[in-house]
């Protein structure tokens, strides 16, 4: 048998701060630049230079998929997935943020924009 | 005898797993891990064979209850769970006499996450939404594996 200690111990402490500090890196490590943001289809991808303010339809695999972008905001307004939790993940504004529908096949990602990045396709 | 531990612990398993699945407005990457509580208690009582069966087994229901056997949701939920288990096993088995359940249920919880992140990117996302959504889902992991350990605590202490 397992003699795991049933009380808090400093080597929770350790774990847990090891956790933190790994999160806040992720968070830190976000592009500061311009922004893009990239759209990958089954049909190909597409990139945006940020901030811009349109509404986007793209023929996702279970329907119609409609994003708005309002200066660095996305945001799903419509889509025909199954149960829409794309929808549900909220506005995507930082970069490195993405939102992934699965049923749809459909990926949204904002990139920072690197000096020296090479665009696959730009659409203005 | 192992074998119908195993259909008891693999049943309440399940229905934790699938109870959770009720819970309304969570985002599709947050679950409250609440299975994790069994894994988490047969592990602490130095059942490791029967951890990683129960682990392994509940993936397995939960897919064809779901009707999503080997769908991509099932394959992150087996990478996840086998990183976990392997971990909790580990951290049980070597490291019990510095670690509480909260320590190997929050890395237990981290190692889930970052499986289904590998898998993810192995798969299909691109390194930049693999590394956008890591942090929120390492922030869930932490919260969810408090949450597992307190459970899996109150049970030990209960059954012991």
């Amino acid at each position: 048998m397992s003699s795991l200690r049933s009380r808090f111990t400093f080597g929770d402490g350790a774990v847990i701060a090891l956790a933190l500090a790994l999160i806040l890196a992720l968070f830190t490590s976000g592009g500061q630049g311009r922004r893009r943001l990239e759209i990958r289809t089954p049909d190909g991808r597409w990139q945006y230079a940020l901030p811009a303010d349109r509404v986007l339809t793209f023929a996702g695999s279970a329907g119609p998929f409609i994003a708005a972008i309002n200066a660095y905001t996305i945001t799903i307004t419509e889509t025909h997935c199954p149960d829409g939790s794309c929808a549900r993940m909220g506005p995507l504004s930082r970069p490195g943020g993405s939102i992934i529908c699965i049923p749809q096949k459909i990926e949204l990602v904002i990139l920072a924009q690197d000096a020296d990045m090479e665009a696959d396709s730009v659409c203005y | 005898m192992l074998l119908k531990r195993l259909a008891v612990f693999t049943a309440i398993a399940s229905c934790l797993s699938l109870a959770e699945r009720a819970i309304p407005l969570l985002p599709p990457w947050f679950k409250p891990g609440l299975a994790n509580c069994v894994t988490l208690y047969l592990a602490a009582r130095g059942e490791y064979r029967l951890a990683f069966l129960v682990t392994v087994a509940r993936g397995f229901a939960a897919a064809l209850v779901f009707g999503g056997l080997f769908s991509p949701a099932h394959i992150f939920s087996l990478a996840g769970g086998l990183a976990s288990v392997l971990v909790c096993i580990a951290l049980c088995r070597f490291l019990s006499g510095c670690l509480s359940f909260y320590g190997v249920s929050v890395a237990s919880a981290i190692m889930h996450a970052a499986a289904q992140l590998c898998m993810a990117a192995l798969l299909f996302l691109s390194r930049e939404a693999v590394l956008g959504i890591a942090p929120f889902m390492f922030a869930a992991s932490v919260l969810t594996g408090l949450l597992s350990a307190a459970v899996a605590r109150r049970i030990y202490i209960q059954a012991e």
